[in-house]
């Protein structure tokens, strides 16, 4: 498995992983729940959505699904959900930014003691 | 009304993407924008979000591209906008050098003929002596004579589309003698400050009108249709016919301000046929718009630097002219078959 040499990810790419994490989204509410998860910080434009949709599909981190598979209503829309490998890509990176979390408050409160 | 001008013009945009990425997600792009913009509740949500788009635009574009070079490269069916590969171009660098030539020859011809028949002034001795407008102007029609037989005789390959934007505008010169001498010669013949874009716009509506029946001809009348297939294939080639009128329009010399033939009358003339070859060499689609796009940029650039601020004015309608008509007609995504040049 890839996970060390694709971690770290670029932000857009994390919180699209990160919004795909609970379940399986179409492409208007991955680009909702991003905004939503980084505070309004990060607005994707469909242009970057798609190309990080595609490359993340390439990795093999992403599979496409029928949506209706999920709501009957939704006209045969796709939506992506996580495989197996991007969900380890994932905790990977959770793991990583949870550990510089750790040491940049074990080095402040050090400090400052 | 203002959404379906946003919508429209967003897909303009995704227009530029590469064919397989715009065969795997136009449509889910076109339905997320669409939904993002009805989420939106005023009128400056909307344009917020289409200057996000277009502001995230030119590097989604890019990336796309780099994604897709960086896989699987035989692959490419070379039908899209900007980057496919050239349909028909061909394999042997030696091959492709004599149909780039045949493509460039009538730039090289029509350029100093537009120039030495403007009778610069002083008009050098050589001028005269030699017969030069109309040693041009013979070797011009037997070269366009011929470009034109051989481009149908070989189905309308790349190199002719120049040749046959000649012969259009020579088609419409009937009709444009009808408008403005018969039908509408207080319109053609008007005085005034804007005389110049009322004679401007009379010829452009006749050669449009030639233009538009010889495309409907190609269409629908048989002997025509290999013009119609090879357009299809590749609608850029349409740009590459009508940049020829810029070679026309570059060469002019101004008889009432700067009546002389400096080098800012010869170089934008080289230019354009440098770009010419530049298209017809260009292996890839954003190779093709560049050199069209880059030398007809350069070519202003001199005419604007030189104080004709006539190019300025007229910049944006030349771009219009020539990268237009290609993007709006491009629509399908699987090529038809098409003869080798």
């Amino acid at each position: 498995m890839q996970t060390d040499d694709s971690i770290p990810l670029p932000e857009p790419t994390f919180l699209i992983l990160l919004s795909l994490a609970p379940g399986p989204l179409h492409g208007y509410a991955i680009m909702k729940d991003v905004q939503e998860l980084s505070n309004q910080r990060v607005e994707l434009s469909t242009g970057t959505l798609y190309g990080a949709l595609k490359r993340l599909l390439n990795q093999g981190w992403i599979e496409r699904i029928d949506e209706s598979s999920i709501d009957q209503g939704s006209r045969g829309r796709k939506a992506y959900k996580l495989t197996p490998r991007g969900r380890s890509v994932l905790e990977a990176e959770i793991s990583r930014l949870n550990e510089l979390v750790q040491l940049a408050r074990q080095q402040t409160f050090n400090g400052a003691a | 009304m203002n959404l379906l001008l946003a919508e429209w013009f967003y897909s303009l945009l995704l227009r530029f993407y590469p064919p397989k990425f715009r065969v795997e997600f136009e449509k889910e792009m076109e339905d997320v924008f669409w939904q993002s913009l009805q989420a939106a509740d005023s009128s400056s949500s909307w344009i917020r979000l289409l200057l996000h788009e277009l502001r995230d635009w030119p590097g989604a574009v890019l990336n796309a591209y780099q994604d897709e070079r960086s896989q699987d490269m035989p692959q490419r069916n070379g039908f899209n906008l900007f980057q496919g590969r050239v349909l028909g171009a061909p394999a042997s660098w030696r091959r492709a050098w004599l149909p780039s030539l045949a493509g460039v020859w009538i730039f090289i011809l029509l350029g100093p003929l537009v120039v030495a028949s403007a009778y610069p002034y002083p008009t050098p001795v050589w001028h005269n002596q030699y017969r030069i407008p109309e040693v041009l102007t013979i070797l011009t029609l037997v070269s366009l004579l011929a470009g034109v037989g051989v481009g149908v005789w070989r189905k309308f390959p790349r190199w002719c589309f120049p040749y046959l934007t000649i012969l259009v505008m020579i088609s419409g010169l009937p009709l444009l003698l009808l408008i403005s001498e018969v039908l509408l010669p207080q319109v053609y013949n008007h005085s005034g400050p804007f005389s110049g874009i009322f004679q401007i716009a009379t010829m452009a509506f006749s050669y449009a009108v030639s233009l538009g029946i010889i495309l409907l001809l190609a269409r629908y009348w048989r002997p025509l249709k290999p013009l119609s297939t090879s357009l299809r294939s590749d609608w850029t080639q349409l740009s590459f016919g009508l940049f020829i009128l810029m070679t026309w329009l570059f060469g002019q010399i101004d008889h009432d301000e700067d009546p002389f033939l400096t080098i800012a009358v010869i170089l934008p003339v080289i230019l354009l046929a440098l770009g010419a070859l530049g298209y017809m060499r260009s292996r890839w689609r954003y190779q093709q718009w560049l050199s069209l796009g880059g030398s007809l940029g350069a070519a202003m650039l001199v005419r604007i630097v030189n104080g004709d601020w006539f190019y300025a004015f007229f910049a944006i309608p030349l771009v219009i002219l020539v990268f237009l008509p290609p993007l709006l007609l491009i629509r399908d995504q699987t090529p038809p078959p098409i003869a080798s040049q």
